[in-house]
């Protein structure tokens, strides 16, 4: 009996994540721009800022921020969740603009899905940190690395629509 | 060997469909983005009437010897189809986005070893051990299947990756097919193939899911996608530099944050 109960858990998990993955793949494939935009999840921007600039932009006390302060500047778990839930949303918002700078718009979503990867990387370490409930001493690098990536996520974004359609960028700046 | 109204009936509409199918693969071009796709589709087209003549007019002995032979032949073909899609998704400008194949042959990896041990551990009720090692097969083959295209997605959803019109459309398809598929051999493996009926009618579901999946990839493969603009080489060499460099940017960051 258990091999078969094993056997129905397996498969009952596989269809589970087939029919999961095609039901978030054609919702993000049938959305229009403006949808893209009011999906996104509202993060607390200026905090990201401070952190992924500390991170990035090395300057005297480097201690300054404390994990506290790390964890209250990205917003803490709702943070994380809406980074997470918007970092394929910006990649999308950038294969948008394809259609009207191919060249720039192919080498910005490239960037972007680099930066996501490290993003989520982080963000997985951090959960599986929490999950464990070990001594967190690595989560303070992990915020800061997640909230690099996300900052230049949207950096790289913003600067695309600049360039490629600045008509679509004060709506676009006001969504992130 | 007797077969009944209804297995006439399937077994012509699935033939049809293929028929149809392979047409439209063929005279809207869609074989040069999809050739083992193409080839599984012409593999079946060819294979439903000669199971089918085999199964009517020759003997149990030759049908099972051309039965097995095909079957393996089938499921190479999809198992490649998988890569093929994978080739497709994952690689959007023609070099394999960071993370995707590593992501994608991990998680296959892992998930073969765990469709092998379950089909190993599983006793199905069956009449002889061939029949249960055959039900063993069948179900393999789907739990690997459909494994291995998760695997895919999943690689697809972690790198933000956004499917085009006909990519996506055969994944649909092949969503419910290969569910339909592995849900009718985990349960042949439970109620085993004794009983003719349960077994001939889970058999008819697995069949008329795929004659549904046929029709929605004529519909899908008989319709335009926006056009695709190629990328130059030049790009295509920047692109390569770009994901080489950001390889070994994060090999150095992951090497210093974890010395040990």
């Amino acid at each position: 009996m258990i091999p078969i109960l094993l056997l129905l858990t397996f498969v009952v998990l596989l269809a589970a994540g087939l029919v999961w993955m095609q039901i978030s793949n054609h919702r993000l494939h049938s959305l229009s721009w403006e949808d893209l935009v009011s999906q996104l999840q509202p993060v607390p921007a200026r905090g990201l800022e401070i952190v992924a600039l500390d991170y990035m932009e090395p300057r005297p006390n480097q201690l300054k921020l404390e994990p506290d302060h790390l964890w209250a500047f990205i917003g803490g778990m709702e943070g994380l969740h809406g980074m997470r839930r918007n970092a394929n949303l910006l990649i999308a918002l950038a294969v948008h603009v394809q259609r009207w700078n191919f060249e720039e718009g192919v080498i910005v979503t490239e960037r972007m899905r680099q930066d996501a990867v490290q993003l989520k990387r982080a963000l997985f370490r951090i959960r599986i940190e929490m999950l464990l409930r070990r001594t967190q001493l690595r989560t303070p690098f992990y915020i800061q690395q997640a909230a690099s990536s996300y900052y230049l996520m949207t950096k790289r974004l913003l600067a695309l629509y600049e360039t490629s359609h600045a008509g679509l960028l004060p709506v676009l700046k006001a969504a992130i | 060997m007797h077969l009944n109204l209804l297995d006439d009936i399937l077994w012509a509409a699935s033939f049809f469909g293929n028929v149809v199918l392979l047409a439209v693969l063929l005279i809207k071009r869609r074989w040069k983005e999809f050739p083992v796709f193409t080839i599984l589709i012409a593999d079946f087209a060819i294979e439903t009437p000669a199971l089918f003549l085999i199964y009517r007019y020759s003997s149990l002995h030759w049908y099972a010897i051309i039965y097995w032979t095909t079957y393996t032949l089938d499921f190479v073909l999809q198992v490649a189809l998988v890569f093929e899609m994978a080739r497709i998704v994952l690689r959007p400008t023609g070099t394999w986005v960071r993370d995707a194949r590593s992501t994608f042959l991990l998680c296959g990896v892992a998930g073969a070893a765990i469709a092998l041990v379950l089909t190993y551990i599983v006793h199905p009720v069956a009449p002889s051990s061939l029949v249960a090692w055959g039900v063993r097969a069948y179900l393999f083959s789907s739990l690997l299947f459909c494994e291995l295209f998760f695997a895919m997605m999943l690689a697809a959803q972690r790198l933000g990756l956004v499917w085009r019109n006909h990519v996506m459309g055969l994944g649909q398809g092949l969503t419910a097919w290969s569910l339909a598929t592995m849900l009718v051999h985990a349960a042949h493996t439970y109620f085993g193939a004794v009983n003719k009926y349960v077994f001939n009618t889970l058999e008819h579901v697995r069949i008329i899911v795929y004659i549904s999946a046929t029709i929605y990839w004529v519909i899908t493969f008989w319709l335009p996608e926006p056009e695709r603009r190629p990328l130059s080489p030049e790009m295509q060499k920047y692109l390569v530099a770009l994901h080489d460099k950001v390889q070994y940017d994060a090999s150095q960051v992951s090497g210093a944050q974890n010395p040990r």
